[in-house]
């Protein structure tokens, strides 16, 4: 594929877990999570963020990788030629062991080649390392993250026998969702004593029918009737509802309806159905739509 | 299109509206049929919704239409209407800030003759203000219903279509407001005003301009033509006070300065028919009433003179907006916070301090207490309370006698009420299965959960302390359960996938000339511990028994082959021997009953007899095996729940609480389990019924119930026939079919030696258990429970 292709269609192939940013990720900061992290950044302190899904963090995360990137460009600290990507995420799962964060030494014709794990690659570019959904992983990654979440920030390499002294510009940001995890699933407190966290929820009202207005094109009124819905299902995690719905799913929603799908169906696919597979928790909230939406 | 009967039950729809009604509102609302409201709740009969605060009562089934959809649609606007008063705060009315209000400085008066000792809620208060008060309160819902349907209409545009036809219909068979004396008249037309909630400028507009129109239709849904000319200045002011509220920033606050205003503009109007000269004098008019009347054929009054004032009557109730009582409500709430109150006081063992005694005093009831008596009771702080009313009994004592008399009094009111909430709000109906008529016999049965309280938990401290070394090595096996379940199985010779590292490593030995390992694969095998369980016991009158347990070389004979042979007990097939020399060596104070009776010289079901020191009757065992139990699954980090039943008769099943799911194994629930006695029957039906309730809202991936018992279920009344067991069988059978059938694993545990006989039919093939030993029981009840929920 031409290059050209390449950029207009995607299927751009990048290395693993890489991010780069061709504009500015849209964010809307609900309190002062932007100054906190600015100042976590500035003092390079490791930063927690909990909070359910898709309400946001990521986009966070991405949005200041890519503002804070951009000021040290203004400033003349990074070339705009030559950007390293600012921002290297992973998603822990529970198979998710240390050397698929450091790296391994894998077999290539007749010898052992090392190739660098996310995690490394972040420490030696100066990239934002965001682990998403942390707890997840196995417990002995989250031993290794130790000696870079605190003063030392380095990273020990011991199949290589190495230690890695993190990059200047090197920030461990990761997360977690306290709502559905168990208590066998617990952060360590070792471990979660090294980070500042930042409470992330779904946004108030207001905003998120901002939010869903910007991200997917609907107009201010379906916007605000999604907000309000997001707000009312929410309210059922108490019964039955394993999480509430997400900010993502109101856009998707909203996708639906500037595409000419009428409310209450788009609204029926992209929440009643997508949350839940109990039949009365889906029917409550499809009656919640009904309310809502004329439509 | 939908062949089925149009009418829709309320047992069909009510978790649906339930969970309607939590996310509207977000509170834990529940769904209840309107013959269960409390009584003193129902003034207006079965038929019209209310709500307590907690439960939204509605009526058992809606046919008014010819199909599914708008029945169900009756029943949702009936929901939402009651459901708004949470969202919208109506309950929230705060008497000290409406009462700042300038308006009510026209109240002095009557405000000033109010007993303070009346009072028990900032509604109570509110409608003592006003002489009428009947009045007053019609006035006042007219207006806040009409706001609560206007947040509605605007916040729910969807459900507002579906509010006009309710409310349209709604209108229908109201009296026509023409027809009634003056004040019953400018309530009914403010009443349908709220109803239809339309006012814009056109509509007042036309009450400006276009005078009554000489037809003489009275058209019903035109809400006030029926009124006469010359009250329509006044009647537009009214309209002008409640358009006042159809605001998204108005609250119930306003709501009550709108009905004061109002009360006032009638106030000044006698309340006479039309026609009568007073109507003139009072609405300074040019004087043709009563031909006008008879032009626009209103009917006459109630047949007496017209001159004379008729008693105010009270407003007709709107059918969906039901006929909820906001006093009542408050009153409820304040009673539930100070339960909470009290609770979260004694968990803690935190102190009573002022504030908070401050805080309860003000919630519960609105009186106030002169500053010195706050003073006074300021220095009451510093008690640590277990029984709130106790320690203010107490404290009355120092205090002023007329505060005293309030003091009394109010908690006096606070736990008359509380003791009504306990009873209405806990009660709970079943099914329960007639196996002579093959079918079941709906809410046969009344069940009350009794949330039971104990003095001490010295008893369970001691278990603790006798039983250690048990409880250490059952949380040693529990713990033992945790990481086998939680690795992913490695290294091993055949697997899911490979696993890299040990693959390269393979490839470098092989290379490098040394044997490679062969266990490069690995599999998963992660479970995470998602497990909720009931332990539910049984604590019929004969759990009072004492154990009397054979001697050795008796058991294990034929009658106790049963369970202990199935596959997954087969461990317990240990020899009975070997059991209790384990017991004994843990536990020496755990089989008297065999030392002091050698030989066996007692037989079993010996009531009268009496025990030696530090025997154990079944109920001692139930309670020390739940302590082990507890403790070990403190440790495993299971969800789990303990319950008691008992009772005498369909109407009176007793579920008593001794620790539920979301409470922590805390003193109280340590005080609960050392409370636990024998009752009296035993109707298992109904007891199995609500705790899969409870079992199934925990929504845990896996479920177990774990009955404890010592019998056959039985009571007076379970089947016609009182010596047959059969029946009561039957419906224990069926009850925990129904619990399989909901994916929940049971469980029988007896110590009643003949339960082989009947057990394997009714707990379904060999999901019951019977402990040869009695005393054993601690030690085996952590084994099934593990057997279980591996």
């Amino acid at each position: 594929m031409a290059e050209k292709d390449v950029e207009k269609f995607g299927g751009v192939e990048r290395f693993f877990e890489e991010h780069f940013f061709a504009e500015e990720p849209y964010y809307l900061p609900i309190r002062d999570e932007v100054e906190i992290f600015r100042a976590a950044f500035l003092m390079r302190l490791p930063l927690l963020l909990k909070g359910p899904t898709g309400c946001g963090k990521t986009r966070f995360v991405e949005y200041m990788a890519y503002t804070l990137q951009q000021e040290r460009i203004r400033q003349g600290h990074e070339s705009q030629d030559e950007v390293s990507s600012p921002l290297i995420t992973v998603a822990c799962h529970e198979d998710l062991s240390a050397s698929d964060l450091v790296g391994r030494y894998l077999l290539k014709g007749e010898e052992t080649v090392w190739i660098d794990g996310p995690l490394t690659r972040a420490v030696k570019v100066g990239a934002i390392c965001y682990l998403d959904e942390i707890v997840e992983a196995r417990k002995d990654t989250t031993v290794l993250i130790h000696p870079l979440a605190d003063y030392r920030r380095i990273l020990p390499v011991e199949k290589k026998g190495q230690m890695i002294q993190a990059h200047e510009n090197f920030l461990l940001v990761i997360s977690y969702n306290p709502g559905y995890q168990s208590s066998l699933k617990n952060l360590k407190h070792s471990t979660r004593q090294r980070f500042i966290a930042i409470d992330f929820d779904y946004p108030p009202r207001e905003a998120e029918a901002r939010i869903i207005a910007h991200e997917s094109g609907v107009d201010a009124r379906a916007s605000e009737e999604l907000a309000l819905l997001g707000e009312k299902v929410r309210r059922l995690r108490d019964h039955g509802l394993e999480e509430g719905v997400s900010t993502r799913l109101l856009i998707y929603a909203g996708k639906l309806m500037v595409s000419g799908i009428a409310s209450r169906r788009a609204c029926e696919l992209a929440v009643a159905k997508a949350i839940t597979d109990d039949h009365e928790i889906e029917r409550a909230v499809e009656e919640m739509i009904r309310s809502i939406f004329e439509k | 299109m939908d062949k089925s009967p149009p009418t829709v039950r309320l047992a069909e729809v009510s978790r649906l509206l339930q969970l309607y009604c939590a996310a509207a509102t977000g509170k834990p609302l529940r769904i209840r049929s309107t013959e269960e409201a409390p009584r003193e709740f129902v003034r207006e009969g079965h038929h019209l919704p209310l709500t307590d605060g907690k439960t939204i009562y509605l009526p058992n089934f809606i046919e008014k239409h010819l199909s599914r959809e708008e029945n169900f649609a009756e029943y949702k606007v009936y929901a939402a209407h009651q459901a708004g008063y949470i969202e919208f705060g109506t309950f929230e009315l705060d008497i000290d800030v409406v009462i700042d209000h300038p308006v009510f400085s026209a109240f002095e008066e009557q405000a000033a003759t109010v007993d303070p000792e009346a009072i028990v809620s900032h509604y109570d208060l509110f409608f003592m203000l006003f002489k009428e008060s009947q009045l007053a309160r019609d006035i006042f819902f007219a207006i806040e219903d009409g706001r609560v349907d206007y947040r509605l209409r605007e916040m729910y545009r969807g459900l507002a279509a579906d509010m006009e036809k309710v409310a349209r219909a709604s209108l229908e068979g109201r009296a026509v407001a023409g027809s009634l004396p003056l004040r019953e008249a400018l309530v009914e037309a403010l009443t349908r005003l709220s109803i239809t909630g339309k006012i814009d400028e056109s509509f007042l507009e036309k009450f400006m301009v276009v005078p009554m129109r000489m037809n003489s239709h009275l058209q019903r849904e035109e809400i006030d033509e029926s009124l006469p000319e010359k009250l329509l200045p006044l009647y537009r002011r009214i309209c002008g006070l409640f358009a006042r509220v159809l605001s998204h920033s108005a609250t119930v606050t306003d709501s009550a300065v709108a009905t004061a205003r109002v009360y006032l503009l009638l106030g000044s109007l006698p309340n006479v028919s039309f026609g009568s000269p007073f109507l003139d004098s009072a609405t300074r008019g040019t004087g043709h009433a009563e031909s006008e009347r008879m032009q626009h054929g209103i009917p006459a009054g109630r047949g007496v003179p017209e001159s004379e004032p008729l008693p105010y009557r009270a407003s007709q109730p709107v059918a969906f907006r039901g006929q909820t009582r906001p006093e009542l409500v408050q009153l409820e709430n304040a009673i539930e916070l100070l339960k909470e109150a009290v609770v979260t006081q004694e968990d803690s063992g935190a102190a009573l301090t002022h504030d908070l005694l401050e805080m309860l005093l003000k919630r519960v009831v609105k009186i106030k207490i002169s500053q010195m008596t706050a003073k006074e009771l300021a220095e009451t702080s510093g008690l640590f309370i277990t029984d709130l009313r106790g320690v203010l009994q107490e404290k009355i004592g120092e205090l002023s006698p007329d505060a005293r008399k309030r003091l009394a009094k109010l908690l006096d009111r606070a736990s008359v009420a509380k003791g009504k909430t306990e009873d209405s709000s806990r009660v709970f109906f079943y099914d329960e299965w007639d196996y002579l008529s093959g079918d079941y016999r709906p809410r046969w049965c009344r069940l009350r959960e009794i949330s039971l309280e104990g003095e001490s938990s010295a008893i369970v401290s001691q278990i603790q302390k006798e039983q250690a070394a048990l409880i250490a090595a059952v949380r040693r096996s529990f713990q033992r359960i945790r990481p086998e379940m939680l690795r992913k199985v490695k290294r091993l010779r055949s697997g899911e996938e490979i696993e890299l590292n040990d693959a390269i490593e393979a490839v470098l030995d092989r290379r490098a000339g040394l044997t490679p390992s062969e266990r490069v694969y690995q599999k998963r095998d992660r479970r995470m511990r998602d497990v909720a369980t009931v332990f539910l016991l049984d604590l019929s009158a004969s759990t009072d028994e004492w154990i009397v347990e054979e001697p050795l070389h008796e058991s294990g004979g034929p009658r106790h082959g049963g369970a202990s042979r199935s596959a997954l007990f087969g461990y317990f097939s240990l020899d009975a021997g070997s059991e209790r020399a384990a017991m004994r060596g843990n536990t020496p104070a755990n089989s008297p009953p065999n030392g002091a009776t050698p030989g066996g010289a007692v037989s079993s079901g010996a009531r009268d007899f009496s025990p030696p020191d530090r025997a154990m009757r079944v109920i001692d065992i139930e309670r020390e095996a739940l302590v082990v139990m507890a403790e070990a699954l403190e440790s495993l980090g299971d969800m789990y729940a303990i319950y008691g039943f008992s009772g005498y008769g369909r109407e009176n099943v007793e579920f008593f609480v001794i620790k539920d799911f979301s409470e922590k194994f805390s003193e109280r629930a340590r005080r609960r389990i050392g409370a636990i006695k024998p009752q009296k029957s035993t109707r298992m039906g109904p007891a199995i019924r609500h705790a899969m309730q409870k079992l199934v809202a925990t929504d845990c991936r896996l479920k177990a119930l774990i009955l404890l018992s010592d019998g056959y279920p039985q009571d007076y009344d379970y089947g016609p026939d009182r010596t047959s067991r059969d029946y009561g069988l039957h419906d224990t059978t069926v009850a925990l079919r129904e619990a399989r059938k909901k994916k929940v694993h049971t469980f029988c545990v007896t110590v009643d030696q003949a339960g082989n006989d009947y057990l394997r039919a009714m707990c379904g093939g060999e999901n019951y258990l019977v402990v040869k030993r009695p005393s054993a029981l601690p030690k085996i009840l952590p084994r099934v429970y593990r057997g279980l929920t591996i």
